[in-house]
């Protein structure tokens, strides 16, 4: 099961080791270049177009990969959505987060926290920010990100989103919006069961 | 006069009355901008720091910094690095390069001064409006919050305006002398090949000869290190034009606003205010960076190696001008987490065209290390230490902007510790600015007729304390953000004090080592040498570098 937390910790190991590599090669490259070679040895342009093949291999087997083993990559770029029953209409007003009732009215956060969701079922979030740009983001209590996405002033911001986790998740805007809009952090926004 | 003495080396520096004497108005232009250069770095450099340390523990500094004034100084600050350090310097360091790559005077060198005064000025303006007023939406300038009247005084907007925009007629100053030396006639000269020369510096020559049967080649194309410096003129321009309209827009809601009239926020689509002011806005980071980086390695290695041509040279210019294209289509991997933004921008434009970037900036690199390779023994000199560190910067930022440019990355990465950590200030602090103090450690006798730096020693302090604090201080806060912690957010529970804290050490250490850079700069050039630099100079004098130096 492919968490965020699971790919954000791997990113750690995986850079770690990438940028401690490039800083090696780069450090015998400056101890040898002040070195008096015995043999001259010339780089061939073939390694030239060797390296210019791999860069470009990387840069798109990185994609691909990622979108072949991320899950919530493929309700991103899907066009047909799926099936949702769970959906959350929020509204943000002044720096505040509001929940849309089914009868369109609009209540505090605080009032209906914890909203219940069920595992493995996707949730769409449809956010409505009536004057700034804002962000949305859910956080695990160990304050690691489960998503984010912004929130563009008068435009339906939707995201589809399957939690393959159970728990409480805090909502925080992740986005300024100016001093006025310090701390739009919502403690256990939802629970997942 | 003592030398030996710390006071009179404050003052007098190493120079002797003859070398400051016989500076030309050229010397003094590029020393002038490298000086207020490393000034706004200071700015820059303390502003960090301060930044760090409340992150760490806000109650530290809950004295003299609260939330508001921090979110003023987080706007002050990169544009502060950008205009005020970097420009300065990559202005300065192109005002001598370029007349001396093309063997012949600059343009019009009184131009020059003056987009030196209007960038001086310019961010001196901006700043001081933000410190004052508080003025703080960000460099981002998301819509509306520029003009939310009812967060910001629109007067300290309107000051923070003008002092961009003053910068950005500099900029344009900048890119018409640049393109106007490379193609003019200096008097008494015979006839310059004016649209070959620009032709060949933007690299439509090399363009227009793929299609052509035999290859034409009117004139000796010009050297690599112009072409970078035309190309991205290109981008700079393009960029201040932007920045410039958007002000202007914001000036127009903040004028309105002062005569008693409210303007709709409504009148401005937020998504494509947002695309429009991000595509300029990223010429900068992804565009003209880019380029003046790669162009100033392959001077840098010529300057080193004493090579004429670098290693591939031609697939090395068709480079340059392919990450020329390349940055007019890559803004949109800044709106990858915006959900009303088109799937199509996101996947072409946000994922696979930036992606270009790793092999244009990859093989820079590579191109660079060969070239280096070729010519080896090296001494290892200043210049070439603060190079190598240079390459090491970019090999690790633009590895990290890549991850974060993909739609299922930034899912989890957008506007986290993560994006200004290993991405930013590492390519900045490390691949940008090791590159500039490579440029300044080359130029430095030269541009002061030949006096040394005083102490090798705090050269490698510099040098150490700027790649470990710059590095470290980006891993610290690339490990903070994929543990979830946000890059415009102020935690007030100590939820990630120990990662901030270590990254507060190393950026404590990125300071002591631009302290020792700044000490070992005033006691070589002294408090009088600096006066002789600011003392006014003979436009009229067209000469490069006076005849004694060598």
């Amino acid at each position: 099961m492919v968490t965020t937390d699971i790919v954000a910790k791997g990113l750690i190991a995986m850079y770690t080791i990438y940028a401690i590599i490039a800083m090696l090669i780069i450090a015998w490259f400056g101890y040898m270049v002040t070195k008096d070679a015995n043999k001259k040895t010339f780089i061939p342009k073939s390694l030239f177009y060797s390296f210019f093949v791999i860069l470009i291999i990387i840069g798109i087997t990185l994609h691909l990969f990622t979108m072949h083993t991320l899950p919530w990559v493929k309700n991103e770029i899907k066009i047909k959505k799926p099936d949702i029953q769970q959906i959350i209409k929020i509204e943000v007003d002044s720096c505040n987060y509001y929940i849309i009732d089914k009868n369109n009215k609009r209540l505090p956060l605080d009032s209906v926290k914890p909203i219940k969701l069920k595992i493995n079922e996707p949730v769409l979030f449809d956010v409505y920010s009536n004057d700034l740009t804002y962000g949305f983001g859910l956080f695990r209590k160990n304050h690691t990100l489960v998503f984010q996405m912004q929130v563009l002033p008068l435009y339906h911001n939707e995201i589809v989103w399957v939690f393959n986790e159970k728990g409480n998740f805090d909502l925080r805007s992740t986005e300024y919006a100016g001093p006025k809009c310090i701390g739009m952090h919502t403690i256990d926004f939802i629970t997942i069961e | 006069m003592n030398k030996k003495n710390l006071f009179s080396l404050i003052i007098y520096g190493l120079g002797e009355d003859k070398q400051w004497n016989n500076l030309t108005a050229n010397q003094k232009l590029t020393l002038r901008f490298i000086i207020v250069g490393i000034i706004y770095y200071a700015f820059a450099f303390f502003e960090g720091l301060l930044m760090r340390i409340y992150l760490a523990n806000p109650n530290l500094l809950s004295f003299f910094i609260d939330d508001k004034h921090y979110y003023a100084i987080l706007t002050a600050h990169p544009l502060v690095g950008i205009f005020g350090g970097t420009y300065s310097f990559v202005l300065g360091a192109f005002y001598f390069v370029l007349p001396f790559l093309m063997k012949k005077p600059l343009w019009n060198i009184k131009l020059a001064f003056t987009s030196f005064w209007l960038n001086t000025i310019g961010v001196f303006i901006f700043w001081l409006s933000g410190f004052l007023s508080h003025y703080s939406p960000l460099y981002t300038l998301y819509w509306p919050l520029p003009a939310d009247f009812t967060q910001f005084e629109p007067i300290g907007g309107i000051f923070f305006i003008l002092g961009i925009a003053l910068c950005m007629v500099g900029a344009i100053f900048f890119v018409i002398i640049v393109f106007k030396t490379i193609t003019y006639t200096p008097n008494g000269w015979s006839k310059q090949p004016s649209s070959e020369l620009l032709s060949s510096a933007l690299g439509i020559t090399a363009l227009v000869n793929i299609f052509r049967k035999k290859e034409k080649q009117l004139v000796e194309p010009v050297p690599i290190g112009v072409a970078a410096i035309a190309r991205g003129s290109v981008d700079m321009f393009l960029n201040a034009l932007v920045i410039t309209f958007t002000g202007v827009l914001i000036l127009i809601y903040m004028i309105a606003y002062l005569f008693g009239t409210n303007l709709k926020h409504s009148w401005i689509d937020a998504l494509l205010y947002k695309n429009w002011f991000w595509w300029g806005l990223d010429l900068i980071a992804d565009g003209l960076v880019l380029i003046f980086v790669a162009g100033t390695w392959y001077i840098l290695v010529q300057l080193i190696t004493g090579a004429k041509n670098i290693f591939m040279e031609k697939w090395a210019r068709a480079l340059l001008f392919v990450e020329l294209v390349v940055s007019w289509f890559v803004w949109s991997h800044h709106l990858l987490s915006d959900q009303a933004q088109p799937m199509f921008l996101k996947l072409i434009s946000g994922q696979f065209i930036t992606a270009i970037e790793l092999v244009t900036q990859g093989l820079a690199l590579f191109i660079t290390l060969v070239t280096l390779w070729h010519h080896r023994p090296l001494k290892l000199t200043p210049e070439l230490k603060f190079l190598l560190g240079g390459l090491t910067g970019f090999a690790l930022g633009v590895a990290a902007g890549i991850i974060q440019a993909d739609i299922g990355m930034n899912r989890i990465l957008h506007n986290t510790q993560w994006i200004v950590g290993p991405h930013v200030h590492v390519a900045i602090l490390v691949g940008l600015m090791m590159t500039l103090y490579a440029v300044v450690y080359k130029l430095f006798p030269i541009l002061t007729n030949n006096i040394s730096l005083y102490s090798k020693f705090l050269i490698n302090v510099h040098f150490w304390l700027q790649l470990f604090g710059g590095v470290g201080m980006g891993a610290f806060m690339g490990m903070a953000g994929l543990l979830g912690m946000l890059r415009r957010t102020i935690y007030h529970n100590n939820e990630f004090g120990v990662f901030m804290w270590l990254a507060a050490i190393a950026g404590i250490a990125l300071f002591v080592g631009f302290l020792s850079f700044f000490l070992n700069i005033v006691l070589s050039v002294g408090i009088k040498g600096i006066i002789n630099v600011f003392k006014k100079a003979d436009y009229t004098d067209i000469k490069l570098l006076p005849e004694n130096n060598i």
